[in-house]
This record gives C-alpha cells, sequence and structure tokens, in this order.
C-alpha cells in the first residue's frame, strides 16, 4: 500500500492536467504537437543523462525549445508545419538517444521514462505536478474568455486585436510542461493518448471551455484509478493499463450521441 | 491626411499585392468615402479575398498605400468588425451561440479576453434583434447554415464598428435569412460603413448601394449599384450579358470556350 498511495496520488494529479491541458490541445487542433514534444523530450532526458543535470528542469527547458522551435518554423513555413514536427520529433529522439550512448553507466531508468513507471515517483515529481495542477488552473480560469476565442476562430480573433501569438505561446509552454509532468505516468510514447482522449472526451459533452475541462479531468482520474487498480492486480504495465482504460471507453463513446 | 481632405473609410492608393511569385492586384486604386454599403464582387481568384486581407492588415501591400478609417489598417483593428465565412470556425467545441457572440469583444477590453456585464448584456441585446434566443444556448454545431450565419454577424456588430467587413455572408443562408442579414446591414450602415464580399451579383445588387468589382488586378468602382458592362468583362475575362434587367439582375456570360465558371446563361450574339 506504501507504494500504491503515491500512484493514486500521482494518476490524479496528471489527470488534472490531461483534463486541463488535453482541452486545450483538442480545442486548438495540437495533438499531434502534443505527441511530438513528447518524443523530442527524449533529447533533454538523455541531456539530463549525459550531463548529470537535474533531469526535470532540463528535460522541460529541453522540450519548451523543441516546442518553440516548431512554431518558429511552422510560422515560416506553414505549409509544411506537419512535416516540421515530424522532423523535430525524429530529432530531438535521435538526440536523446545519442547522448545516452555516450553517456557512462547503465541507462535502465530510461525505460521508465518510454513507458511510464508510477513505482517509486520522486517526491518532488508530485509536488511539481501538484503546482503545475495549480497554476494551469487558475490561468485557464482567468483566461477562459480568450482561449475559447482563439480556439474557435483565431483569424477573427487576430484581426480584431487580440494577442493569439501570446496565447499560442502559453499553450506551448502549458503544453510542454503537462508533457514532462506526464510522462512519468504513461511514458512518452503513450502520452499523447493521454493528452488527446480525456480531451477529446470533454469536448464532446463539457458545457464551455470550463465544464469540458472538469468533464476531460474527471474521465482522466477514472482511467487513471481503474488502469492504476488493474495494472496493480494484473501485474501490467500502468502507463499501458490506463491507456487500454482510456482508449476502450473512447470507442465507446463514439456510439454514444455527442451533448446538444 | 492634409487638413480639409475627405474622410474615407477605405483608401487604396496605386497598391500592388500577392502571394509568392503571383501577383493579384496592381496598381489598384479605391476611395470608399464613409457610410452606407459597398458590394464587392469578381469571379473567383480575382483578389476579393486579399482586398479584405489588406483592408485588415493581414497582408501588407508591396506597393503604395493602404488606409483603414484614416490610419494604417492594422491601427484600425479595434474599430472594425469582420464576419468570416462560417467555414472557418471550429462549430465542435463546447460553445453556445452566446459565447460565440460575446466572443466579438475579443480585442476591446480585458488583455484576458473577459467581458463586464454591460458587454453581457449588449451581446443578449444583438442575440435578441437577429433573433436567436431560442437558440442563444444552444452548441454551434446544432445550427443551420443561416442560423450560424446570423450569429457571427450579431459577433460583428456588438464591436460596433465603424466599418463592418463580410465575407460571403448569404453562402450557407436561405433568402429568408439573407433578408434578415440585408435588412440588418441596412440600419446598421446608416452610421457606419460596409463592405460585402460577394460571387453572387444578384444578391449584391438587390440588396446594396454601390457596387465594386475586382478582377485582372485592378478595383473598379464607379459609386452606383450598377457596373459598365466592359468592367464587368474585363474582371471576368469574358464576354458578359447582362439580362433581366431590374430584380434579380443576372450577369451571364458567354460560353463559346471561355473560362468563366458559376454562371448559366445564353451566348452573346
Amino acid at each position: 500500500m506504501s507504494l500504491f498511495l503515491p500512484s493514486l496520488i500521482a494518476v490524479l494529479l496528471a489527470a488534472v492536467a490531461a483534463g486541463v491541458v488535453g482541452v486545450l490541445a483538442v480545442s486548438n487542433r495540437m495533438v499531434s504537437l502534443g505527441g511530438g514534444l513528447a518524443h523530442a523530450a527524449y533529447g533533454g532526458v538523455g541531456l539530463a543523462f549525459l550531463t548529470g543535470w537535474l533531469p526535470l528542469p532540463t528535460t522541460l527547458a529541453f522540450t519548451v525549445g523543441a516546442a518553440f522551435l516548431v512554431a518558429w518554423l511552422s510560422e515560416r513555413v506553414p505549409d509544411r508545419a506537419e512535416t516540421l514536427l515530424g522532423v523535430v520529433w525524429a530529432m530531438g529522439m535521435a538526440f536523446g538517444v545519442i547522448c545516452v550512448d555516450l553517456a557512462p553507466g547503465y541507462a535502465g531508468d530510461l525505460q521508465a521514462i518510454l513507458f511510464g513507471s508510477l513505482l517509486a515517483i520522486p517526491r518532488i515529481d508530485l509536488w511539481a505536478l501538484a503546482i503545475a495542477d495549480l497554476l494551469m488552473i487558475v490561468l485557464a480560469w482567468k483566461y477562459r474568455r480568450g482561449l475559447m476565442g482563439v480556439a474557435l476562430d483565431p483569424e477573427f480573433a487576430e484581426v480584431s486585436g487580440f494577442p493569439v501569438r501570446w496565447f499560442r505561446r502559453g499553450l506551448l509552454v502549458a503544453l510542454s510542461v503537462s508533457v514532462v509532468l506526464l510522462m512519468r505516468v504513461t511514458g512518452l510514447v503513450l502520452l499523447v493518448a493521454l493528452l488527446s482522449i480525456p480531451g477529446a472526451l470533454g469536448v464532446r459533452w463539457g458545457r464551455g471551455l470550463g465544464g469540458a475541462m472538469a468533464v476531460a479531468g474527471g474521465f482522466a482520474a477514472v482511467f487513471g484509478v481503474l488502469g492504476l487498480s488493474m495494472s496493480w492486480w494484473l501485474d501490467l504495465s500502468t502507463g499501458a493499463c490506463i491507456i487500454a482504460v482510456a482508449g476502450t471507453t473512447y470507442l465507446l463513446a463514439t456510439l454514444v450521441p455527442a451533448r446538444r | 491626411m492634409s487638413p480639409g481632405a475627405p474622410s474615407f473609410a477605405v483608401r487604396f492608393e496605386a497598391v500592388s499585392a500577392g502571394y509568392g511569385g503571383r501577383t493579384v492586384l496592381e496598381n489598384a486604386t479605391l476611395s470608399l468615402p464613409r457610410g452606407g454599403i459597398l458590394g464587392l464582387i469578381g469571379p473567383n481568384g480575382s483578389g476579393k479575398s486579399t482586398v479584405l486581407r489588406l483592408i485588415l492588415g493581414q497582408l501588407a501591400p508591396r506597393t503604395g498605400v493602404v488606409e483603414v478609417l484614416g490610419g494604417p489598417p492594422r491601427q484600425a483593428r479595434t474599430r472594425v468588425g469582420y464576419v468570416p465565412q462560417s467555414l472557418a470556425l471550429e462549430r465542435d467545441l463546447p460553445v453556445t451561440v452566446q459565447d460565440l457572440v460575446e466572443s466579438g469583444f475579443l480585442g476591446l477590453g480585458s488583455p484576458s479576453g473577459g467581458i463586464d456585464r454591460l458587454q453581457r448584456s449588449r451581446a443578449r441585446d444583438w442575440v435578441a434583434k437577429l433573433g436567436l434566443e431560442k437558440v442563444a444556448g444552444r452548441r454551434l454545431s446544432d445550427l443551420s447554415g443561416g442560423q450560424l450565419q446570423l450569429a457571427l454577424v450579431a459577433r460583428a456588430l456588438v464591436r460596433e464598428p465603424e466599418l463592418l467587413l463580410l465575407d460571403e455572408p448569404t453562402a450557407n443562408a436561405d433568402s429568408r435569412a439573407e433578408g434578415t442579414v440585408f435588412s440588418l446591414l441596412e440600419e446598421c450602415c446608416r452610421d457606419r460603413t460596409g463592405i460585402v464580399v460577394s460571387h453572387d451579383i444578384g444578391v449584391l445588387s438587390r440588396n446594396v448601394g454601390s457596387i465594386a468589382c475586382v478582377g485582372a488586378g485592378k478595383i473598379v468602382h464607379h459609386g452606383g449599384s450598377e457596373l459598365p458592362l466592359d468592367a464587368l468583362e474585363e474582371a471576368y475575362g469574358c464576354p458578359v450579358d447582362l439580362i433581366a434587367h431590374g430584380h434579380p439582375h443576372r450577369v451571364l456570360p458567354h460560353h463559346d470556350g471561355d473560362s468563366c465558371g458559376h454562371h448559366h446563361g445564353t451566348p452573346r450574339p
């Protein structure tokens, strides 16, 4: 039980981030970007492993840098945004692999980065997740109308003189933070599902942006608890169990009409 | 602007603009006085959207000057209302008609996008004025094309703009919604300026006071609702017959191997 409780706290904290940022990612069609950043983040993990720098801030800085690189390149070559994302995605991973190759010692812990591991999750990661959740809730509430307007019709928002570019940059940072913090729960390979499935369900059944985030967070919490329990009793990988529950629910949900 | 010079809603002075290696407007000139509604017609790809993008400050001219409400387009953004084509919207989001109309205040007040009680009340008034009260709480995905178009017009009008730009505002609307949109525009544009872009000259000639034609890199504007035939022919790049003069007007092109689309009619003898 001493291992189960921190894991339970971790999935519940992760559910908040997945709910808030997932709805924003789905609404702004940034899910692919989230998936790309999750993989590019491996470059930060490798860099921290090679240099001995603190993993969390190193990975976070690397991921934010990758996000802004994609955004900067996409603004210059908008027709090739998808290709550019693919390139940054692959280059981040390649950089991480090379760093690990160059680093002395055994890289066993990196398996947890790829596929998630809630066992023995560092307490500092839980605190970081809790603080990030709080910040995201406060900021999403304060800027909810602007966020909704930008998601709904970015062209109208821009020609109306609204600072769309700053909102997009804020979203990139929020997405990068979520990617890095949720990596522990599902691993970077499966992370895109945690960013997209609860968000898509929230958008489908929520009322308003806040309602969608609440619904998405609720779904993410249920997926987390069920997946964790399944993993605990069947001795399976937690991240894979969470995503199996989420994916099954989403597929079943497509049979139910959306909210009118 | 020199003192005593006339105040224009929109002024293009020898404007050239385009994308990449393609030039869409070349040395185009337009002086649109304040007040009234201008219809902007032209064939597909003629540059109607480019004119809108220049006015909205989304595109900078390569040469020449664009002035909107007496200054650079970007400085006029808070005084301009824009009704885009409804296809540009993300209709699947959890957003109601009331939310959509309230989003018209973006850029006018709080940098967070928040609105105050007065603005919320003004949005409600516009929702009612456009006959959308019954669907105010519905999601956008549940609206008909005409209802969505009216909601987009309401979103632009809550800004109380001095210049209103509408891009194909009746493309998805039935004749009733078209009537509502244009009678509202007529009422609103007594003390402001409207520019309506449409490929349908019939809709425009029924509803606007003056028409400009965009084509062959130029903007032809004579101030009235009738355009000379040679201007239409130059813009559309083919012979044009104007028949059934009255209501509705019809533009019929010559069809022997010409490149005009979206028109029906008989060849001119």
